[in-house]
């Protein structure tokens, strides 16, 4: 930049300059999250497709096993373990994506999110009716979702943050697994199935027939109830 | 009987509406709102890190005059005595190529200037000592009267010029249509924890601030503190206003009115004495932003008004709207999350205690963390800012300044916000000016 002396005029053109800068600036900014953003959510998008795969897979392996192999249930159950844990890390992180981003994950991701996730309760349902599985316990966990802030929200919030510590100190005790849904009627087969199962709230789940909008971990009624003693 | 100005009403209530309506539709907006305060806060902060390095001589020594115009150093005494003493004998001993006067215009009743050699006393009678109007403005005016000299060089009696200060200012008033040039003024004590903030204030703000005004041909005022200007064009301008109480602002105007300039020299320090109290500091604060809003009304002509160039078109609507659009947009963005996080734990709490279960809190879902992505950005630029700042007064952080720094980043700007709101109340309902 040119040097000027004290006694000339000034040059308007800063005011210009300075604001293109702050442009420039509000555009790179901008661009780095959106396409950090957008790297994270293709990673996850990614994983959840070879998660419905895999699933795909384990449907066609039980056709198969059908006619072939005794110990069916065995493998399957095996497989289905490690499905639950990839679905758990794949939600923590889908969590932290709406938690970082600067626009919330989008209607594509999240409906992939549900879909995979309901695809895997059914993929339970069918094997635990098949095989018959005591050991394993799997729930549908809903979580309620608010588009902004207000005082409900934060009253829900406030409830979800104490629910889930327990459904995770159950999880620990009981060997639960929890499939997160959303508490939202806009996706179809996802609002038929809050219907069928009753559930009436969130955060709730959906545990052995039952929904339950509270429970203690450590009352035995209730862990009697649930097969966990 | 005192008439009700009802027109200056209207102005500050429209203002003070302005900023709560504004407070309302930010509620439902608090993401734009924080945009627009980042936007403002980087076009400010990036403008005076431009206008630094465009104008790299604008504030720098000049050379001092062929002809070395005669000077009266001149300070006041009539409610100060106690910091006056040390500065009459500081004013005696400036560096200046020819003999010059120091005078202190008191209301007689400063006798400790009878044992001080060389000091010229010029008594002003209490008669004229009108309540509610500003008794500084009254017998500055009457004292300079008396003063024939080229240049003045007004010294606060709380203020301790360096040796050099009068050399290096005089040079200034060379240039075409400059009248009056500010020094750096910085404090003098440094003392508890109200005095390093306001260490930190002076060295991040003032010095900075006064030079990219100068090469915008802005500064308007002529700082009360220490400055030289032109007796001449004092005494055209019809000297301070006695309505006003922070004459020097006031004074400024009407100097960037009649089409003259104020310069400022980064190189001529004076250093003054600051409210070492809060409610000292509070009570300082709110005369100058009352002062500021009275002047801003009675000169709100000024205000989009292309004659007076950058100043009229940008520098006013631009300090006018980051004062008070600034001060909703902070207070609104603070007061937004305040109410969150006061609701939000408001749950919690019951919650915890109800299920007898306790989470550690997670402070994602009160504040967008993406936020901090722009945060991030406006912090790298504004410490370039903060190193040129500290570079122009040689200010060295040390240990000692830095919980001052981050109490002065943090929270002194709320308090800043806080008083400017008070006095825009205090305006409106016409209270009680106090000196």
């Amino acid at each position: 930049m040119k040097k000027k002396n004290f006694n000339e005029k000034f040059n308007k053109n800063i005011f210009v300059f300075v604001f293109l800068i702050i442009v420039i600036l509000f555009i790179i900014v901008f661009s780095a999250i959106n396409f950090y953003d957008n790297y994270k959510r293709s990673v996850i998008e990614d994983e959840y497709n070879i998660l419905q795969q895999q699933i795909i897979l384990d449907d066609i392996y039980n056709s198969y096993l059908q006619v072939t192999d005794s110990n069916k249930c065995d493998i399957l159950n095996n497989q289905l373990e490690s499905y639950l844990i990839i679905n758990d890390q794949l939600y923590k992180r889908l969590k932290s994506i709406n938690q970082n981003a600067i626009v919330e994950t989008d209607d594509r991701t999240k409906l992939l999110f549900v879909l995979t996730n309901i695809k895997l309760w059914f993929h339970y349902k069918t094997i635990d009716k098949e095989c018959n599985l005591e050991d394993k316990n799997v729930a549908l966990y809903f979580y309620p979702e608010f588009e902004s802030f207000s005082v409900e929200k934060a009253k829900y919030d406030a409830k979800t943050v104490v629910f889930v510590e327990k459904l995770r100190r159950l999880s620990d005790n009981c060997n639960i697994h929890s499939i997160a849904l959303p508490y939202v009627d806009y996706i179809p087969i996802l609002n038929q199935m809050i219907l069928d199962y009753g559930v009436k709230d969130a955060p709730a789940i959906y545990l052995n027939g039952n929904v339950y909008y509270d429970f203690d971990y450590n009352d035995e009624d209730f862990l009697t109830e649930i097969g966990c003693r | 009987m005192n008439k009700i100005n009802w027109s200056k009403k209207l102005f500050f209530l429209v203002l003070f509406l302005f900023i709560f309506i504004f407070y309302f539709i930010s509620i439902y907006a608090d993401v734009f709102i924080f945009l627009i305060i980042a936007f403002i806060f980087l076009y400010l902060v990036i403008l005076i890190i431009t206008i630094y390095v465009y104008y790299p001589t604008i504030a720098k020594d000049r050379p001092f005059p062929k002809k070395t115009p005669t000077v009266a150093v001149v300070t006041y005494a009539y409610n100060n005595f106690l910091p006056v003493k040390r500065t009459v004998k500081k004013l005696l001993n400036l560096k200046y190529p020819i003999p010059y006067k120091v005078y202190v215009i008191t209301d007689g009743t400063c006798n400790f200037l009878d044992d001080i050699k060389g000091v010229k006393q010029i008594i002003i009678d209490k008669k004229y000592f009108i309540r509610d109007k500003n008794v500084k403005s009254i017998i500055m005016n009457k004292g300079l009267k008396k003063i024939k000299e080229e240049n003045i060089f007004c010294v606060d009696g709380d203020t301790i010029p360096k040796e050099d200060a009068l050399m290096k200012l005089t040079g200034f008033l060379e240039e075409d249509k400059v009248v009056a040039v500010n020094g750096i003024i910085l404090p003098e004590n440094k003392n508890n924890f109200i005095e390093k903030i306001q260490v930190v204030e002076y060295n991040l703000n003032w010095g900075i601030y006064l030079r990219t005004l100068s090469a915008m041909n802005s500064i308007n005022i002529p700082i009360g503190a220490m400055f030289l200007m032109k007796k001449k064009v004092f005494d055209q301008l019809g000297g301070y206003s006695i309505d006003n109480f922070v004459e020097d602002k006031e004074l400024g105007y009407r100097i960037i009115k009649a089409g003259y300039k104020i310069r400022c020299a980064e190189s001529a320090r004076g250093y003054t004495e600051t409210p070492d109290t809060f409610s000292k500091w509070f009570r300082q604060r709110t005369r100058w932003s009352r002062g500021e809003l009275a002047t801003l009304y009675e000169h709100r002509d000024v205000l989009f008004n292309f004659k007076y160039n950058v100043f009229g078109v940008f520098v006013l609507p631009f300090t006018f709207f980051v004062q008070t659009l600034g001060a909703s947009l902070v207070f609104s963005y603070v007061f937004i999350y305040i109410r969150r996080t006061i609701i939000h734990f408001y749950f919690l709490i019951i919650e915890f205690f109800s299920q007898n279960i306790f989470v550690f809190p997670k402070f994602e879902i009160l504040v967008l963390p993406s936020v901090i992505y722009v945060v991030l950005v406006s912090l790298i630029v504004f410490f370039i800012y903060v190193l040129l700042a500290f570079k122009l007064t040689g200010f060295n952080l040390t240990g000692r300044y830095v919980i001052p720094l981050f109490f002065f980043l943090i929270i002194y700007m709320y308090l800043i916000v806080f008083v400017y709101i008070v006095s825009m109340v205090k305006e409106l309902f016409g209270a009680k000016k106090r000196w």
